[in-house]
């Protein structure tokens, strides 16, 4: 099949069938479980870079995704790091559902939270409106999920869960022709 | 592909060349070199992102703490020859008008060797901003 040289040309292995979804149905769901621990996160981006260069998503978009799960995981890694006891590492779980209009991503970590204020209620500031010295070296991941991504929602389940949702709609080129 | 590190002196000007991708996994590898390279004598430091394939938010995090640690020094610290998807971070984030960012490492070299005071931000086509 013919393809511009925009489109994602690199096609990752991905253990799942074509996905028959309407846009509206839901879709057969690729499920990566990885222990809590950031040597891991790469093989998540791969995974999603495989699922997604199989939607008509550009190759910009593809790596956009790519950052935001990164960021999505690097965040249930830090908190269960902080938050979880025990020896064993507990696990996060990254959902892919690509419906043919889009791709749909649940980052799910297990029995950590505990209470306080979610990511999503923070207001989205960008870093340049503060002066250099005042500056953070952390706290941009929500920020460039929510510049990345067509939406994201954090929500606290049951059993102390933490799910971010996030969705990223495939472009039409004349969308990327206005610069959409 | 595991993050590299390499460093050489240009006069008076260090380059750290930085080849892979910058994460979470192997950012505090980063901020240990770089902030011992920025709080050194030398009165520059430039940071080679040519072979970086892959930033993400630890690794921009542990740049704005080089930069920190360098100006605190009164020391030029700029990044050179990001590539585009490395660039598009800066640019999200709006830290391009912060960082230094030329487009050649000799550019960079060049532009740390003069730099007297801190840098300030520099546009798009590499011209210093007041």
């Amino acid at each position: 099949m013919a393809q511009s040289n925009d489109r994602q040309l690199d096609s990752q292995s991905v253990s799942s069938q074509t996905p028959q979804a309407t846009n509206s149905t839901p879709p057969r769901t690729i499920e990566i479980r990885i222990p809590a621990d950031a040597e891991w996160v790469r093989v998540v981006r791969l995974a999603v870079a495989g699922v997604a260069s199989r939607l008509k998503f550009f190759y910009d978009d593809i790596e956009d995704i790519k950052l935001a799960v990164t960021e999505a995981c690097n965040n249930s890694i830090q908190h269960a790091a902080t938050s979880c006891e025990g020896d064993q590492l507990p696990l996060v779980i990254v959902q892919l559902s690509p419906y043919p209009d889009r791709l749909e991503v649940a980052i799910i970590d297990e029995g950590c939270f505990t209470g306080g204020v979610l990511p999503s209620a923070a207001p989205l500031v960008s870093p340049h409106e503060h002066p250099v010295a005042e500056l953070h070296e952390s706290g941009l991941g929500l920020f460039l999920m929510q510049s990345l991504m067509d939406s994201v929602e954090h929500s606290a389940g049951p059993d102390h869960t933490t799910t971010l949702r996030m969705v990223k709609y495939v472009r039409e080129a004349s969308e990327l022709n206005r610069g959409a | 592909m595991d993050l590299k590190t390499s460093s050489r002196s240009e006069g008076s000007v260090v380059v750290v060349e930085v080849q892979g991708e910058i994460e979470l996994s192997n950012a505090a590898r980063l901020r240990e070199v770089l902030l011992s390279t920025a709080g050194a004598g030398q009165c520059g430091l430039v940071v080679d992102l040519s072979g970086v394939s892959f930033i993400d938010s630890t690794g921009i995090g542990v740049l704005v703490g080089a930069l920190k640690r360098a100006r605190e020094h009164g020391h030029a610290f700029v990044l050179a020859a990001a590539q585009r998807r490395v660039r598009r971070v800066f640019e999200i984030t709006g830290l391009l008008g912060v960082f230094s960012l030329c487009e050649t490492v000799p550019e960079a070299i060049a532009h740390a060797t003069e730099a007297q005071v801190p840098v300030r931000g520099l546009s798009d086509n590499g011209a210093a901003e007041e």
